[in-house]
């Protein structure tokens, strides 16, 4: 890496602080072009829309274990003074006497797979931790393009108004799936004459600007990995949290836009009748439609799992990353195999790109294609593999810390590695032909992503929560957290595969009831699951007063290195002002020197200048400005 | 503070930001468009239908082609000139590269325009004929007395509004109504809004009431889930009959004695007529069995004259493709070639005035541009006119998305390609006219931001240069 010199001046670090001292409360925390803010803005609209899908969940699991039964409370909800009309009309009004029926199902399903993928983990876990700790860890003041990553958040936010706004419209929010399949989707509620009326065009537009945002803010990322990496700080000096940033950056650059695609052709079906994605001769209603024909619905989840497989490692390497950070901390050792990390992530990158078929084995699109699509759903795994015992090996021989985010992390490891087990056989046709949309498959996805990738979400919290507000967060919370979360996750989630087996579908409101000839030795499962996602919610109780409490109450860290970690974000002032860094930041070594033989301390930061030395804390004593 | 490379290039990666930011957002667009070209093969490929071939003006394509060429060269002058620091060049040639897009929107509007007029009627038994509509498409329905609201408690998506939906296709001022109780009303915005909210409050009212009684007879559960008032039906008379006319969009469907609107409101009445007066421009046959036993012959349409043109026309172009190709290609393989046979174009009043080399093969690739180009009214004194009967039709559409896959797939890229043409071009517009302070101030980070908007423009340029062939001419 050439000398590529950072061409401000350094000689008053000391009012880097202060540059922007005249801006007001608006300018600095609301509309505001700096990073951290805009990470911290998008963390908490995450956990916010992390936990509404979790509210719409809740009442998905009550409707399966007590079908036909009031949910408890729903009614006092709705006739509480002021949010009871709102709720009312968001939920209420589809649920005479408190009852979930089918429709409000479809609606919960459809919304609580959207939000949670859309608003809840990819902000989280890309924008919101991509955003605060990423121009940290390479060394730069902030990224490459300010205002159009906060014009990212503002499109962010807009969809996320349209999104929620689509609950109070006419029909409703959509009832068809996150997939949003076509003919169904092209066709439902065609008749509303009002377009405006239908929840299907809110959802449609909230997408549009969803995908907006993060292709702003992807094109900002990877311009700024590119470009304003610090001196010294050479491709593989970068945390491996930076590479799989980088990746995810990628993917949501390239996977997106053919989902545009499909959601402009889906809007187009609907508002000007065309007929993209509608077959000859397709009837509604024992009437054909008024509609040309010629179109083909495989066209649409071609154009659909095209985005939507890439998504899915959208999902899980921003876990990734966050885990390869907090492992190597309280380990003490150095990442085990960091570069064949760096090498599978890259793969796995290039190769979600060659497996979205495997979605469609059930459509009849070809035994070539079928074949095509199983070897390199096959070939994926091997990447993932890697990845997940890079992180086991590390463990070995370790002196581990179990603080929160350890326990978080090292649970990360057994969950991901159940739901990409089970995954295995669904990349074979045969047995996916049998398991398609049951609850097998809810079962494998659901273990990649919330006992996988929000475990190490929250491991990323409780992990860097001291470098944004100089507090620990509370351990024994954490614990009480932790346990009662790993359980609940897994009386949720590991049952799923049993009844899947049994051949529940997912899309039974009554959770099978009505087939009780065929599914009655395995309903009872039904309400262990719902119970394990009552204590999932309770879980979730000691985590938000704990984030809250801490920012006040939550011991004060001793230094700017609280977890004595050797990444750069570590280096900066605590929090970190606008500008980042007090002095002049190179790296000088690899991210994770842990227990470097010879060494004084057991961890040499990436900025310390000699080996062996202890780490200088740069906050308090400035490295020299120089140029 | 200032975030490095913003202006000049990084040593080891050798680009500013912005140039490293618009390559990562063209791939981006690449992957769009890709996706859309794709769709594009997917539609064409599994077509059951015959997929239009020749069909879009050549001409006018062909000229965007030239000016987007030619606007690619000129942002090039552009930034080179600004590079020099040739300034009055440089505005030159900005203005010149959007003045092209200009061009660019102002031709594909006309062709746009065309297509929004020319109509095509698919028959039963798959003979479509293109033409024009002199009165538009409206049934006529008399008679009605009876109208059937279906008033909303709750926030619905259809809820009754026969101001906006129902009144707008009548003939002639709205009667008043009577209702059950015989009281007698106007359905005027006022009117309507008062009958809506008396009949809201009725039903919320009797939800309460019963609420009550179960309270007073101990069931409080029950009485707690009566949470959703359902909606009321509102019959009302008519004091005088009613007579609609109304596009078959704008309702849900209707029978010989009612007609439900797009609020759910329901007429009742009598159907008087739906058939539909076109001028017919073409008579395309590809898609029937026997082409010569085809609706379009019946004597109450065309007629046997017109089927003689047809059969002549058919001959000439297969005489010729045999005169052209001998026995090399495959008569039957040609979609060419059955276009040419099948798909007339007519140019005339009568059969005997219709000069059968016209229709023949030579003229048929500008035949449906001049069709379409219409050109308002005077081009309506050259066809035929014949009244289809609604059953026969079972199929219509102006040249819209509607129409079919292909003409959706087509307003889709293009109408997506201008977005891109507007949107470049205002971007260029801002850096020619408004950015004259940077102009002075730092003119290589303003040469920077023209070479950045200028890769853009390349490349919306390259889009075209695909899209031309793939659409009108292939």
């Amino acid at each position: 890496m050439s000398a590529a010199a950072i061409p401000h001046d350094h000689s008053h670090t000391d009012d880097h602080a202060h540059d922007h001292h005249d801006q007001s409360f608006i300018w600095k925390y609301v509309f505001s072009t700096d990073h951290k803010v805009i990470g911290i803005q998008y963390g908490l609209s995450g956990l916010l829309f992390l936990l509404v899908g979790f509210f719409l969940m809740m009442l998905m699991r009550w409707s399966i274990a007590y079908p036909g039964q009031p949910v408890p409370g729903l009614l006092f909800l709705e006739n509480l003074p002021l949010i009871g009309g709102v709720f009312h009309d968001v939920i209420g009004r589809w649920a005479p006497g408190g009852i979930v029926n089918g429709e409000l199902y479809n609606m919960l399903g459809a919304m609580h797979g959207t939000i949670m993928v859309f608003f809840g983990i990819v902000p989280l876990g890309f924008a919101a931790f991509g955003n605060y700790v990423m121009p940290l860890q390479i060394g730069t003041i902030d990224m490459a393009f300010p205002k159009l990553n906060m014009l990212s958040f503002w499109f962010f936010f807009i969809s996320g108004v349209l999104m929620m706004y689509s609950f109070f419209s006419g029909t409703g929010a959509v009832q068809t799936g996150w997939t949003m399949y076509s003919p169904l989707a092209s066709t439902t509620g065609l008749g509303v004459d009002n377009v405006w009326n239908h929840g299907h065009t809110w959802w449609l537009m909230a997408m549009v600007f969803n995908i907006s945002a993060s292709l702003l803010g992807s094109v900002n990322f990877i311009t700024t990995i590119i470009n304003l990496r610090a001196r010294g700080m050479s491709w593989f000096r970068m945390p491996f949290f930076t590479w799989a940033m980088f990746v995810t950056a990628f993917l949501l650059l390239l996977a997106f836009p053919p989902l545009e695609v499909a959601a402009l052709l889906q809007l187009s079906d609907r508002v000007f009748g065309s007929s993209f994605f509608l077959p000859t001769g397709l009837m509604e209603g024992g009437q054909h439609l008024d509609i040309s024909g010629g179109g083909s619905p495989l066209l649409y989840q071609h154009l659909f799992w095209f985005l939507a497989h890439p998504e899915v490692y959208v999902l899980i390497l921003p876990a990734f990353a966050i885990v390869a950070e907090v492992i190597p901390n309280n380990i003490r050792r150095p990442l085990w195999g960091y570069k064949s990390m760096v090498y599978s992530a890259l793969t796995l990158g290039f190769l979600s790109f060659l497996v979205w078929a495997h979605h469609m084995y059930l459509t009849g699109m070809g035994t070539m294609m079928s074949t095509y699509f199983q070897i390199t759903t096959v070939l994926i795994s091997v990447p993932s593999v890697i990845l997940l015992t890079c992180l086991m090996i590390s463990l070995w021989g370790g002196s581990i810390r179990f603080n929160t985010q350890m326990l978080f992390a090292s649970a990360f490891l057994p969950m991901f590695g159940i739901g990409g087990l089970t995954g295995l056989p669904l990349a074979f046709n045969f047995i996916d032909l049998a398991l398609h949309d049951t609850y097998y498959v809810i079962g494998h996805f659901h273990y990649v992503v919330a006992p996988g990738t929000i475990f190490a979400l929250f491991a990323g919290v409780y992990h860097w929560f001291p470098k944004l507000t100089g507090r620990f967060m509370n351990d024994k919370l954490g614990r009480l957290h932790f346990w009662p979360s790993l359980v609940g996750m897994n009386l949720v989630f590991a049952p799923m595969f049993i009844q899947g087996m049994a051949g529940f579908h997912r899309r039974w409101y009554d959770g099978g009831k009505y087939f009780e000839q065929t599914s009655a030795d395995w309903l009872w499962l039904n309400e262990v699951m719902s119970i394990g996602a009552f204590i999932l919610a309770l879980a979730q109780v000691p985590f938000i007063l704990n984030v809250f409490m801490s920012i006040k109450g939550g011991k004060k860290i001793t230094n700017d290195n609280p977890w004595d970690a050797t990444t750069l974000e570590w280096a900066t002032p605590t929090p970190p002002p606008h500008g980042n860094f007090t002095f002049d930041v190179s790296a000088q070594r690899g991210p994770y020197e842990y227990s470097v033989p010879g060494a004084t301390e057991d961890f040499t930061p990436q900025w310390a200048d000699e080996k062996g030395k202890p780490a200088a804390a740069p906050a308090s004593t400035p490295a020299p400005a120089h140029h | 503070m200032d975030i490095p490379f913003t202006v000049s290039a990084r040593p080891d990666t050798g680009l500013y930001n912005a140039k490293l930011g618009i390559w990562l957002f063209l791939a981006s667009e690449v992957m769009l468009f890709g996706g859309l070209f794709s769709a594009y093969i997917f539609l064409r490929v599994g077509a059951d239908y015959h997929w239009p071939i020749h069909e879009l003006p050549v001409l006018p394509g062909f000229v965007n082609t030239m000016v987007l060429i030619a606007s690619s060269v000129t942002i090039v002058m552009a930034w080179a000139s600004l590079k020099l620091r040739r300034i009055f060049q440089f505005k030159l040639f900005m203005a010149i590269t959007v003045a092209c897009a200009g061009v660019f929107m102002v031709l594909k509007g006309f062709e746009y325009n065309a297509k929004f007029h020319h109509y095509s009627v698919e028959l039963q038994d798959g003979t479509i004929l293109t033409g024009h509509l002199p009165q538009g498409y409206e049934i006529k329905f008399g008679e009605a007395t009876e109208l059937s609201l279906t008033i909303q408690s709750e926030n619905a998506a259809m809820d009754a509004n026969p101001v906006k939906y129902v009144f707008p296709y009548l003939e002639g001022e709205a009667p008043a109504f009577k209702l059950a109780d015989g009281s007698e009303i106007r359905l005027d915005k006022a009117g309507f809004s008062k009958l809506k909210k008396e009949t809201v409050a009725a039903a919320r009212e009797k939800i309460e009431k019963r609420k009550q009684e179960l309270v007073e007879a101990g069931k409080k559960g029950e009485a707690d889930a009566l949470n959703v008032v359902p909606p009321t039906t509102v019959k009302l008379t008519a004091v005088s009959p009613m007579k609609f006319s109304v596009k078959p969009s704008k309702t849900f469907g209707y029978t010989a004695e009612s007609i439900t609107f797009k609020d759910g409101t329901v007429v009742k009445g009598k159907l008087l007529d739906d058939r539909m007066t076109l001028e017919v421009d073409g008579v395309d046959a590809r898609s029937v069995a026997d082409k010569e036993k085809s609706l379009a012959w019946e004597k109450k349409y065309l007629g046997e004259d017109w089927k003689k043109v047809f059969i002549a026309n058919r001959d000439h172009a297969q005489h010729e493709f045999k005169e052209k190709y001998g026995d090399g290609r495959d008569p039957l393989k040609s979609a060419t070639l059955q276009k040419h046979s099948y798909f007339m174009h007519i140019h005339s009043t009568t059969p005997s005035d219709h000069a059968p080399e016209g229709a023949g093969h030579s003229a048929s690739n500008e035949a449906p541009a001049a069709a379409e180009g219409g050109h308002g009214d005077e081009a309506h004194g050259h066809h035929p006119t014949v009244v289809l009967d609604k059953k026969d039709i079972s199929f219509f559409s102006n040249f819209t998305p509607k129409l079919n896959t292909y003409y959706a797939i087509y307003f889709t890229l293009t109408g997506l390609h201008g977005l891109h043409v507007v949107a470049g071009a205002l971007v260029l517009a801002w850096f020619w006219l408004c950015n004259g302070k940077l102009l002075k101030t730092n003119p290589e980070h303003l040469a920077n931001r023209v070479e950045v908007g200028g890769l853009f423009w390349h490349f919306v340029d390259l889009v075209w240069i695909f899209l031309f062939p793939l659409l009108y001419l292939l």
